[in-house]
Parts: structure tokens; sequence; C-alpha cells
């Protein structure tokens, strides 16, 4: 039989090699996410830092809910949720919608788009779909399932919402920038049509000034 | 990849076969390399990992390692020697054996895989 003291030491390199193999698979993971938001904001500078902000509330406001999604899933859906405008023309990866019906439908399919290439990666699991129904609304009229209410992914409500309030506050195509308040305002009027209810009150419940004067997300993103 | 291992330890041997057959290797595990030839010709390996203190073996592991490269189609077989014994001058008796790798216990289990699916590229 083994002797005890060497056996023991072997199994520690083991338990040793594994931490190592997991924190490899997850920085791999981060990497790539990484590199993918990166390519995004090299096709169109206008959305530099918008998915790390889109994280950063998302985050925010799964604290607020108590936590209900894994915070490293809900940011690495949050980091990818706009990985398929990859696939769009350059002039429509800041747009919101598009212009023109022809514009609309390229836009309207960059979450399955996302999905579909995020699903390539064995690594990423089980947010994708929060990916893909981002921009459902709970009314039923979003894109691309039209899924109304509970039916949406709870990850995906989330990042509609952090996404929502940060298109308003920096401006996307030709929108302004909006003010702190324009843009609750803006938000209140969509809960229960394009938002969560319950996730807009949970939102507008937090302190978004003092967050916002922070800049927060310019730091790393906390899980 | 077949893979004999050579090893009287029961635990080392359900560690190095938990490591290597999820990773594709076929693994054959046997106590003693008294009878290397025979076993080579039994098995086929394209790798051998010898432990060199095998208790209750005529032969150590560096003889083992010996006999393997004056076997005809063995020699140029990856042999891996596996040893509780440090310092240099064991090392230096493994590669005068003919060994191609040597691991000191405890080695690191994502070593031994990362060396040998190396040497599977390059025989590829």
């Amino acid at each position: 039989m083994a002797s005890e003291p060497l056996y023991q030491r072997q199994l520690m390199e083991y338990a040793q090699d594994l931490a190592r193999a997991y924190r490899e698979i997850r920085d791999s993971r981060e990497d790539f996410l990484e590199l993918l938001v990166t390519l995004v904001e090299l096709k169109a500078p206008a959305v530099r830092g918008h998915a790390r902000r889109v994280a950063f509330w998302a985050l925010r406001l799964n604290e607020a809910l108590g936590r209900p999604l894994e915070p490293a899933s809900l940011k690495a859906a949050a980091l990818a949720h706009d990985v398929g405008k990859l696939g769009l023309p350059d002039r429509l990866i800041a747009a919101w919608v598009g212009e023109g019906e022809e514009d609309r439908e390229l836009v309207r399919a960059h979450p399955q788009l996302g999905a579909s290439l995020l699903e390539h990666v064995a690594a990423f699991g089980g947010w994708i779909p929060w990916v893909r129904h981002h921009h459902e609304r709970w009314d039923g009229a979003g894109f691309p399932g039209g899924l109304a209410g509970e039916a949406i992914p709870l990850g995906a409500r989330v990042i509609a919402v952090a996404n929502g309030f940060d298109y308003r506050m920096h401006g996307y195509g030709h929108d302004p920038a909006h003010t702190l308040a324009g843009t609750s305002v803006w938000m209140e009027q969509r809960s229960g049509v394009c938002f969560d209810p319950e996730l807009v009150r949970a939102f507008l419940g937090m302190p978004l000034e003092a967050l916002w004067a922070n800049r927060l997300w310019l730091e790393e993103v906390q899980e | 990849m077949k893979v004999l291992l050579i090893e009287d330890e029961p635990d080392m041997v359900a560690l190095l076969e938990a490591t290597l057959s999820p990773a594709g290797f076929e693994v054959h595990a046997e106590r003693s390399g008294d009878a290397i030839e025979t076993l080579l010709e039994r098995h086929d390996p394209q790798v051998v990992i010898v432990d060199v203190m095998l208790f209750g073996s005529r032969a150590d592991g560096f003889e083992v390692v010996e006999r393997i490269r004056r076997t005809p189609g063995h020699e140029r077989t990856l042999v891996v020697v596996l040893t509780a014994l440090e310092g240099e001058a064991y090392r230096r008796k493994a590669e005068a054996a003919g060994a191609d790798i040597y691991l000191s216990k405890p080695f690191s289990p994502l070593e031994l895989l990362q060396r040998l699916q190396s040497a599977e590229l390059l025989t590829d």
C-alpha cells in the first residue's frame, strides 16, 4: 500500500491541480468574453463601455432583488448580450431598433445570432437564453420569441432593464443622453409594458444617483 | 493511446487511472515489471509508466526501463519514470536507463497529462 504521507501529498497535488484547472477555465472564459466585447466596440466605438455598464447595473439589480441569479452567469450574459451585433452592418450596431423594415429585421436578429454564436462554446451554460431574450417585452411585443411576462427568463428581464437604462442615460442612435430623472420617468412609463414592473420598482429603488455619480462600472465589475 | 502502468501501490494505480482514462488513454495496470517483455507483447503500449520502487519485484524500475529499451519495437516507446526518490542522481540514472520523462512523487497530474498529450501530438 502507499505510505500515507506520500499518498496524502499526492492527493494534495491532485486537489491543487484541480483548483488550477478550474481557475484557468474561469479565466479563459472571461478573457474570451472580454475579447467579444472588445470586438463589438471596435466595430462601433459609439457603444464603448455599454456592455460593461449593463453588466454593472444588472449585477446591482440582482443584488437589490436578493440575488436570485448566479452573479457570474449574469455578468457573463450581460457582457455578451450584444455579441450578435458583430453580424450587423457597422452603422446599425449602435442603433436601438434601426430605421426601415430591412434594417429593423437585421437589428431584431442580433439576440438570436448572439445566442447561436455563444452556443459554440461548451463552457457557456444556462445563461445563453438570457442573451437570446434580452429584447423581449413584458407585454409580448418584443423579439425574437414574442415571449410575455414571466415566460421571459428572469436573467433576460434583468438585462433588459439594465440595457434600457444604459441606452437612455448614454443616448443611442439619434437619441441624446437623458438625465437620471428623465430616464427614471421613461422607465416608469414602460414598467409593465416593456419591462417587468417588479424589476423596475427594485431598480428605481436603488441609490441610482450615488451609483451613477461614482461611475463604479469603470472599476472591475464586481460579482 | 495505450498506457502500460507498472505500479505496485493500489492507491497510486487508482489515482493514475482516474487521471488518464477520462483523457482517453487506455490504461493497463500491472503490479510487477518482472515479465516486462511479455507485458509489452501482450499490450503493445505506446506509453509505459514505471514506478522505480517496486517492492516485491525482483526487477527495480530502472532495470525495467533498460529492458523496455532492449525490446525490439519499443526502442522509441515513451517511458515515464515515477519515483518517490528525490535527487539529481536518480534523474540521471533514469535517463541513462532510457526514460523520456522523470517525475518524482508527489507529481502534478496535470503536468503528466500535458506531457503525454504533447507526446501524442508528436506521434500522430
